[in-house]
């Protein structure tokens, strides 16, 4: 049994690691252009009403021999049979490591060195995260370019995404991992050495085109994701963040202080903000939920969440200076789509954030609606 | 006349190689077109040094004299990106302009993404501006909004995604709204971002990530992402 698996997981690995891991030299600056004019056809494709998209591989469903978890493809009986038991097998032990991963999140304390990387761009930074008096406290400085800093207090365990308490948690339990399972396929990849340390290789492969795929290498010892990547559509790495060394003996408080004089400071201890809005959004991606509702000075803040991903669509009245631009942004693996709407005469910015595809975005930004 | 154009579209076709865009054709065309003429490879070494100098790379013992030597260099190559005298714009020099101007983006591109990477924000002001006025403001925003700027945390220019066709269009640029930008023989003009522009993305950017730090299973990293684009000060 175990034989077989290795051999799956083998051939899984030999047709993916190329998706994987091929694909990030090519993130030249020269090739940006490119993208996004690429990025740009599809979207005109993805935007025709006309034509439904359906594609449950999208990442690399032409790489033969790509076996999905929950969809063998064997031909004869018995091999399909042993693809079924290996299957639960697969499944099993990516639950436990889905599980192994949030409970990292929320428990564990860790220091360590990182490297963070999209665009051909490639910047290091120290975090730290440690839990005080049962809230997380977590600092984040940049090593290299301008000096910033961050420091975070709570976790916002307040917010709800269904069943789980905490929606840093929602792999946690089974209930919440069937709720991200029915947007992404979950996938091992195999093994790989991160920071000097085991991991194992997880690939949140999307079930449409509406999100972004997620590639984590998780900590053998701890569930912690030593590296992960954002993957778009089209197969491209959006995104790295990859520890170069981990320190988990206990967080110490001085490492918790600021280093840099100007850090920023966040707080969330206060709970999450679930204020009602006057928009309503028509259009969400399957397993897309509002997880959080927070009133700005200028408009609303809604943030939606599917478990793995997140975007946040903001309905502001902003300045006349702004109340023309209609178009994209983007940042790494973070697109911006701004858009316009009138409301009984009056000029609304939308403007929708988040790790998506571009096409996800303006689809959001364009069925905002006053309730009601 | 002539020659002027067949320089033109030699020209437009440099740019294009220094793009790395040129079919096998072309290059062929490139390659004995540069044998012929001594100011066609003249014209290549310029565009290089250029694109080196806006990459900021170091150009082998910058004195005085070289950079005089760099910039009047890149004077030289101005008027591709310009209108003609009387004002008017012919599509062969539309394109070069463009061409040049997105050799220019690549430096931009580079500028940026060290930045903040803010890019891509395309700005639609209507179809009804009229185009005459249209284009000396492209020629205006295109040239000095490009800054180069090393790993500062405010955002410098926007790139802005030039049209994939390279279809000679016979008319001049024109507004088309965005949902119709890919379509063949039409440019999306855009414009520089404003500064309030790059506040509200920046702001967006980083109050999304905050959240998300909270929600998703992604750990910190929506913080290096909400810190990343961060100002001094802010």
């Amino acid at each position: 049994m175990v034989n077989i698996v290795m051999r799956e997981s083998l051939i899984r690995i030999g047709c993916t690691l190329f998706l994987a891991f091929s694909l990030l030299p090519p993130l030249l600056l020269a090739q940006e252009l490119d993208d996004t004019d690429a990025n740009d056809s599809t979207t005109v494709k993805l935007e025709r009403p006309s034509a439904p998209v359906v594609s449950p591989l999208p990442v690399d469903a032409n790489a033969p021999g790509a076996i999905a978890v929950d969809a063998p493809t064997a031909t004869s009986n018995s091999q399909a049979s042993s693809d079924l038991t290996n299957t639960r097998v697969l499944n099993n032990e990516v639950e436990q490591w889905l599980g192994k991963l949030a409970q990292a999140m929320n428990e564990l304390e860790y220091s360590g060195l990182v490297t963070f990387e999209h665009a051909g761009l490639l910047e290091t930074l120290q975090v730290v995260r440690a839990v005080r008096g049962g809230e997380q406290v977590e600092r984040v400085r940049y090593l290299s370019g301008a000096p910033r800093e961050l420091i975070s207090y709570g976790s916002g365990g307040h917010c709800a995404y269904d069943a789980s308490p905490s929606i840093r948690a929602t792999l946690l339990n089974a209930a919440g991992q069937q709720q991200v399972q029915r947007a992404y396929q979950f996938i091992l990849r195999g093994k790989e050495r991160i920071a000097d340390r085991e991991s194992v290789v997880i690939e949140a492969r999307p079930r449409d085109r509406y999100r972004l795929g997620l590639v984590v290498s998780l900590d053998r010892e701890t569930g912690l994701p030593l590296k992960s990547m954002l993957v778009s559509t089209q197969g491209r790495v959006l995104e790295r963040y990859q520890f170069v060394q981990l320190d988990l003996s206990p967080v110490k408080d001085s490492a918790l202080q600021a280093v840099s004089s100007h850090a920023r400071r966040i707080d969330n201890r206060n709970g999450c903000d679930t204020s009602q809005s006057r928009w309503q959004v028509r259009w969400l991606p399957e397993g897309f939920r509002v997880v959080s509702v927070k009133p700005l000075p200028d408009g609303d803040m809604m943030v939606f969440s599917d478990g793995l991903g997140v975007f946040t669509v903001f309905v502001q009245r902003l300045g006349p200076e702004l109340e023309d631009f209609k178009g994209r942004a983007i940042r790494g693996a973070t697109v911006a789509y701004m858009d316009r709407m009138e409301v009984k005469g009056v000029p609304y910015t939308v403007t929708v954030v988040g790790e998506i595809p571009d096409a996800t975005a303006r689809r959001v930004a364009s069925s905002i609606v006053e309730k009601g | 006349m002539s020659h002027g154009n067949h320089q033109e579209r030699l020209n437009e076709s440099l740019s294009a190689l220094m793009d790395g865009e040129v079919d096998e054709l072309e290059l062929q065309r490139i390659l004995r077109a540069t044998a012929a003429s001594g100011d066609l490879s003249a014209c290549w070494s310029r565009y290089q040094l250029a694109a080196s100098v806006i990459r900021r790379e170091q150009v082998a013992s910058v004195d005085s004299d070289l950079s005089a030597s760099i910039s009047s260099a890149i004077a030289l190559e101005a008027p591709l990106s310009q209108t003609t005298g009387d004002g008017r714009i012919t599509a062969t020099l539309g394109l070069a302009n463009h061409r040049w101007w997105r050799s220019l983006s690549h430096g931009a591109v580079a500028a940026t993404v060290a930045f903040a990477a803010i890019l891509g924000v395309q700005q639609i002001t209507g179809i009804q501006q009229n185009t005459v006025e249209a284009v000396p403001q492209l020629a205006k925003t295109e040239r000095p909004a490009q800054p180069v700027v090393q790993s500062a945390p405010q955002p410098s220019g926007f790139y802005v995604p030039a049209p994939s066709t390279r279809s000679v269009s016979t008319a001049v640029p024109r507004f088309v709204p965005e949902q119709r930008s890919g379509a063949v023989g039409q440019a999306v003009i855009q414009q520089a971002p404003t500064p309030e522009l790059m506040r509200h993305l920046n702001r967006v950017m980083i109050q999304h990530s905050e959240q998300a730090a909270h929600i998703g299973s992604q750990g910190m990293v929506p913080f290096a992402r909400a810190t990343y684009g961060e100002q001094v000060g802010m």
